[in-house]
């Protein structure tokens, strides 16, 4: 229960840190920045790809059902 | 990011009505089915397809380049949530991936994924993410800079 607490807050972090980043652009590198930059290239462009394919596959083709 | 004028045309409408209609239709499928791993692969395809004909853009000789301390102090904050990110998935699989005191990330999602409508919005969200790829517009390209 605390260790999901903790990946909820880390989840939360990372949406407030990217707010912040929008709010005050060229001060912070926000994740749409990051992606962006390595949207770019091909091997960066191929790299997101496969990250999102996972996420894809993990989440809609190969999720568990909770013990 | 994602072209402005691309999100504001018409077409936007019927892209977004069969992104949520692809979305309802996949969230609805069961896991660890040869359908549900086809409708994963569909989009999977066409953003690779997009990926691999995208011609790569040219960063503009212009555009000064940051220093490597500051990028670095810039990026600290991802890279410390992505460190505890890691350490806790790693400890997590340690522990046998689906220990109640500390569930990996996948556990913890996994309690989502039971209902219906929290797998669609999930859906939604990673559709989404790879329509704004597709509708991104290539940095570094500024008619009249050469």
């Amino acid at each position: 229960m605390t260790v999901t607490a903790v990946w909820m807050l880390l989840l939360v972090a990372a949406l407030a840190w990217e707010v912040a980043c929008h709010r005050s652009p060229g001060r912070r590198t926000s994740l749409a920045e990051i992606t962006s930059r390595l949207w770019s290239g091909r091997a960066g462009r191929l790299l997101l790809v496969l990250l999102w394919a996972f996420v894809g596959w993990h989440l809609f083709a190969r999720h568990g059902s909770p013990a | 990011m994602a072209d402005v004028r691309a999100l504001r045309s018409p077409w936007s409408v019927v892209v977004l009505a069969a992104l949520v209609a692809y979305a309802w239709w996949l969230s609805g499928l069961v896991a660890f089915t040869t359908s549900a791993t086809v409708a994963v692969a569909v989009p999977v395809a066409a953003l690779l397809a997009v990926a691999l004909l995208t011609p790569s853009a040219r960063a503009p000789d212009d555009r000064p380049r940051p220093d490597t301390a500051v990028a670095a102090r810039r990026l600290a904050p991802w890279l410390a949530l992505v460190s505890m990110a890691v350490v806790l998935e790693i400890v997590g699989l340690a522990l046998g991936g689906r220990s109640p005191a500390v569930p990996t990330l996948s556990t913890v999602v996994d309690h989502a994924l039971v209902d219906r409508f929290s797998r669609f919005a999930l859906c939604c969200a990673w559709l989404g993410i790879g329509v704004l790829a597709v509708l991104r517009r290539p940095r570094g390209r500024r008619p009249g800079r050469g």
